[in-house]
């Protein structure tokens, strides 16, 4: 069975022009975005598929460098709960 | 997400992986980043990437352990993370659960659904605080 694609970005003849100067975007610039994550979103791990193993770097406690790594595979045996984002 | 992160910490790990700003100055500014004063240019090398994360997590209080994503964007690129989105790995390393991407997929509520699952199934039985 095959997961729907799931994207919350509108198609973008659907949006106004009020709509594009509020997100500060051409509309070629709202179509790329979207094309764009769309081809990344087709890419991402499907449910019950392994997550992609990596290693990175741990930040400290006061969000410094750690000079510590992380690899994902080390978790194994324990369920991780993972959130991705950027300050802006 | 806090007291997620207290409630759950025992019997999942959790993590707040940093990766490429989703609205730098020099990308695509936002008009609710400019209101709130929240104006960077896309950080080139670790250090100032590391200087954000650090931001984040004093700014917005953030207690979970947090990673830094390389300046390859691996991990981003790996689970289609940008702007922001949501998983849940079971022991095995499976997905167990993923959000959708972007800030309107972006489903706590959901999220935790998953988590309280897997906080089952590993077995620990403590009390909920709810």
């Amino acid at each position: 069975m095959t997961e729907e694609l799931l994207i919350t970005y509108p198609p973008p003849e659907t949006l106004s022009e009020a709509n594009l100067k509020q997100m500060m975007l051409t509309r070629e610039a709202y179509t790329g975005m979207r094309e764009e994550r769309i081809a990344r979103e087709r890419h991402a791990p499907k449910l019950g598929a392994t997550a992609p193993n990596f290693r990175i770097e741990r930040l400290g406690a006061d969000g410094t460098h750690s000079g510590q790594y992380f690899q994902l595979s080390e978790t194994r045996g324990r369920p991780v709960a993972l959130l991705f984002g950027s300050y802006t | 997400m806090n007291k997620i992160y207290e409630t759950y910490k025992d019997r999942i790990e959790f993590y707040l992986i940093n990766i490429r700003e989703a609205h730098p100055s020099d990308g695509w500014q936002v008009r609710s980043n400019l209101d709130d004063h929240v104006e960077f240019l896309e950080p080139q090398n670790e250090d100032a990437r590391a200087e954000l994360a650090k931001f984040c997590q004093l700014n917005l209080g953030f207690t979970m352990p947090m990673l830094l994503d390389n300046m390859d964007n691996e991990v981003d690129v790996k689970y289609a993370a940008l702007p922001e989105r949501l998983y849940v790995l079971d022991p095995n390393g499976k997905v167990f659960f993923r959000g959708i991407m972007g800030s309107r997929g972006f489903d706590v509520d959901t999220w935790l659904q998953a988590i309280k699952v897997q906080a089952n199934i590993s077995g620990v039985q403590t009390a909920e605080k709810d």
